[in-house]
């Protein structure tokens, strides 16, 4: 156990190191209930395989961290076919797996061609080596930095060929990241790869930044932002870093999240009086408020088919979690469990509801509660969890948490298989936001 | 003609004394101690509307205070803390151009925005008194950053209580 942990430690420390990394991954916990598959390393022909990024690491990475897969430590395989007449059979079942991974990558004038096949173990009848792969595909014309995302690529196709679902191993995922600077905090808005590589800063301020929340087309990013002390909603181009002012009312702007089509963004604004929800049209800038009273209505996110909002209310007392219906303006009360749910977000199928929540221990936790039954289920017992984002796919909730004095990025799987640590290599990490697939 | 004048002037009285009450209330449990009474009938002299008579050196001291601090899941200003509130709404109410930021401060529990919410209620409550007071909207700004800046950044009460808190900044004094 402490072996297999060393191991992806330092594995994983050596795409740091290549990368230059600010997040980096851990494996905290799983049950190891994940269908059982192996990856073996990618052969490397025409380069020097330390030279390039290790796809079948990365492919084994992704599988593993995702939750649904429990794949074989490179160092427990014995053979390391790369291709498909090479797999002996009888020795893949022996270790228990279902799927085999296999791959090549061939360095051809400056460009990698990159080669994988999916092969049935479990199924196979032991004898013939002319078994047909599940999946079997050739990319070519490849550049050495564009090879991590196509093991991604590869990751999804894996992923969702045995899982039925779409892989998010393509996605990104924006966040703040706060460090000492000489004159105080500096906070920056980054973005990177799902997996914490390739971090990219957005935007950076002296003033806090917050609550960066991904457009539907991934080509976007809103945040608030608190400039000269005055707060305001913003939308960052992620090409090209560019930022658009939407609001800068008196009070409270905050909150943004995005329309599924992209047109509109709901938000909070306290200009007159308590914070309320409202939307605005990001073309024309019209405001629409949604709700009334005087207690505190924050946190919208819209439902899936984008005919709601659910939202976060202290109107009966402690902040719980409401939806209300866009053309009605109907308020309805969705959780009675525990003193504080906040900052719900509905899962894509709009049948749970993923928030922070906090019972009857007073830690605040990860939790998901289906709505038709009620049921709720903590996924996690940090004391001090906040934001929650979901992956685009519904399986996984980013989170911040902290650590020592130091904040890190969490993510869990939605059936609590898996745990995993996103800390920075310095400074504070927080606020993490999933990207859609569409990701720019 | 006359009764109509007195009665009016009994009606404003009394809409003074439910303000002062309202308002007031809250000052009377420290400030009282030192003088209590007449304060919410001399609106006309700055000094007596303001509770007490204070000396420059304890004005000073008052005005020396910037933060103020609350419970949990708290936006009630303390009694303490009301006199120093009441002299900063003097000071701004004396001096038109002064502009102050009330900034309101949460502890880091519970989730980002929510906090945001909080730490504007507070904030707003420390404006509040001041507008009640006679200072002008225009004269101050409110701001709440949630837990975006702790001024302490442990993980139990000893830090939490310092960081749930108002402070008030002078950006034009």
């Amino acid at each position: 156990m402490h072996r297999k942990y060393l191991f992806i430690f330092l594995i994983i420390s050596l795409f740091v190191c290549k990368a230059q990394a600010a997040l980096y991954v851990e494996i905290k916990g799983g049950q190891g209930k994940g269908l059982p598959i192996a990856i073996v390393p990618f052969s490397v022909e025409g380069a020097d395989k330390h030279e390039i990024e290790d796809m079948g690491q990365i492919i084994r990475s992704d599988l593993e961290n995702s939750g649904q897969f429990t794949a074989v430590p490179f160092q427990q395989l014995r053979q390391s076919p790369n291709q498909m007449q090479a797999v002996q059979y009888p020795y893949w079942k022996t270790l228990g797996i279902e799927d085999l991974v296999i791959g090549r990558i061939q360095k051809v004038s400056g460009r990698f061609t990159v080669n994988f096949e999916l092969l049935d173990i479990i199924r196979h009848n032991g004898q013939s080596t002319a078994a047909k792969p599940l999946a079997a595909m050739q990319f070519d014309n490849i550049q050495a930095q564009d090879l991590r995302a196509l093991a991604h690529h590869i990751s999804d196709r894996i992923f969702e060929k045995l899982i039925g679902i779409k892989g998010i191993f393509s996605t990104r995922i924006a966040y703040v990241s706060v460090n000492e600077g000489s004159k105080g905090k500096i906070y920056t808005l980054e973005v990177a790869d799902a997996d914490g590589h390739n971090p990219k800063p957005l935007h950076r301020s002296s003033f806090p930044l917050m609550s960066p929340s991904w457009s539907p087309d991934g080509k976007k990013v809103a945040f608030v932002s608190f400039e000269n002390d005055r707060a305001s909603i913003n939308v960052v181009e992620v090409r090209t870093a560019q930022v658009q002012r939407i609001t800068q009312f008196p009070g409270i702007n905050g909150a943004p999240t995005w329309s599924p089509d992209n047109r509109t963004l709901a938000i909070v604004l306290s200009k007159d009086g308590s914070p309320k929800i409202y939307t605005i049209d990001l073309m024309s800038k019209q405001l629409t408020r949604l709700t009334d009273g005087t207690g505190i209505d924050t946190e919208p996110s819209f439902s899936p088919d984008g005919r709601s909002i659910v939202f976060t209310s202290n109107r009966g007392g402690k902040p719980q979690i409401y939806r209300v219906t866009l053309g009605g303006g109907k308020v309805e009360r969705l959780t009675f469990l525990g003193n504080y749910n906040a900052k719900p977000s509905l899962t894509p199928d709009g049948k749970r509801l993923v928030m922070l929540h906090r019972g009857e221990s007073g830690l605040f936790s990860i939790a998901v509660q289906t709505l038709s039954s009620g049921e709720l289920r903590t996924l996690t017992q940090a004391s001090l969890s906040d934001s929650p984002s979901l992956a685009p796919n519904g399986m996984m909730v980013l989170y911040g948490s902290e650590e020592g004095d130091r904040g890190v990025l969490g993510a869990v799987s939605l059936d609590g298989r898996v745990k995993i640590r996103l800390p920075s290599r310095e400074g504070n990490v927080q606020e993490p936001a999933w990207s859609p697939f569409a990701s720019s | 003609m006359a009764s109509k004048i007195l009665k009016t002037m009994v009606v404003s009285v009394k809409a003074i004394v439910v303000m002062g009450a309202i308002l007031g209330l809250v000052a009377c449990g420290g400030a009282s101690k030192r003088k209590s009474g007449s304060e919410v009938i001399g609106v006309g002299d700055n000094v007596q509307f303001f509770g007490t008579n204070l000396s420059p050196e304890q004005e000073k001291e008052l005005l020396a205070q910037r933060t103020y601090y609350f419970g949990y899941d708290s936006n009630e200003v303390s009694e303490n803390d009301t006199l120093s509130v009441y002299v900063h709404a003097k000071r701004l109410m004396n001096s038109p151009n002064m502009h102050v930021r009330v900034e309101g401060h949460t502890d880091e529990r519970g989730s980002r925005e929510y906090n945001v919410a909080l730490g504007e209620r507070r904030a707003n409550a420390i404006a509040n008194i001041l507008m009640l007071k006679g200072v002008a909207q225009n004269q101050i700004s409110v701001v709440s950053y949630g837990k975006e800046k702790p001024a302490l950044a442990g993980h139990d009460e000893s830090s939490w209580s310092q960081n749930r808190r108002v402070v008030i900044v002078y950006e034009v004094e």
